[in-house]
């Protein structure tokens, strides 16, 4: 059974800058809106089918350590709060294979943002979810 | 096309001190990525005339 283990190397980039070294969590939501397709004379619900498309309704979710140092953390993470921008997630940082695939999502509007987020004690983490848009996965 | 200066090491696969043009970056924020500090518009300048020491024994 081959599994996969999260050590150290899911290659993260937001808007292009690669925040691989601050991230401490990431999740790729791929939804489709789910349609209900039932009608009279059906016995169970249907949702979808093959003449129905509904919409994405992707979300991407990352924890970040926060810096506060030049091109880090919140200078990348500032100026995105209510814009749209485009992610791209990979399993590894190796080259996009099968087996490493990558997920881009394009058109990404992130709603908020912590810019502090403070704890005594602790270090100081922010949670970003990017949300709508369109996403890939690219195996080459 | 404008063409940018690359002025941090976070850039996804280019380093410090890489150009790359408007093209290369869509569907990015651009301009937020300027203002970051991870780009410039600013032209690389030519450096001096380099100055040449010899050692004296």
């Amino acid at each position: 059974m081959a599994t996969t283990v999260y050590l150290s190397n899911p290659a993260v980039t937001i808007n292009s800058v690669d925040l691989q070294d601050q991230c401490t969590s990431a999740v790729v939501n791929y939804v489709y809106e789910q349609l209900e397709t039932t009608t009279f004379g059906d016995s169970a619900r249907k949702f979808g089918g093959s003449a129905v498309t509904s919409l994405q309704n992707n979300t991407i979710e990352v924890t970040l350590f926060q810096s506060y140092a030049a091109s880090e953390t919140e200078a990348t993470i500032f100026g995105l709060t209510g814009i749209v921008t485009t992610l791209v997630l990979k399993p590894t940082s190796a080259a996009v294979s099968a087996t490493n695939p990558s997920y881009t999502l394009t058109g990404a509007y992130l709603s908020s943002h912590t810019p502090i987020n403070a704890s005594l004690g602790e270090l100081s983490e922010i949670t970003l979810t990017f949300s709508g848009g369109a996403l890939t996965k690219a195996t080459s | 096309m404008t063409t940018y200066i690359v002025t941090s090491d976070r850039l996804n696969g280019l380093k410090r001190g890489d150009t790359i043009e408007t093209a290369d970056l869509a569907g990015f924020n651009i301009e937020h990525l300027v203002e970051a500090g991870h780009l410039s518009t600013q032209k690389a300048t030519k450096s001096a005339k380099p100055i040449t020491t010899e050692q004296k024994d």
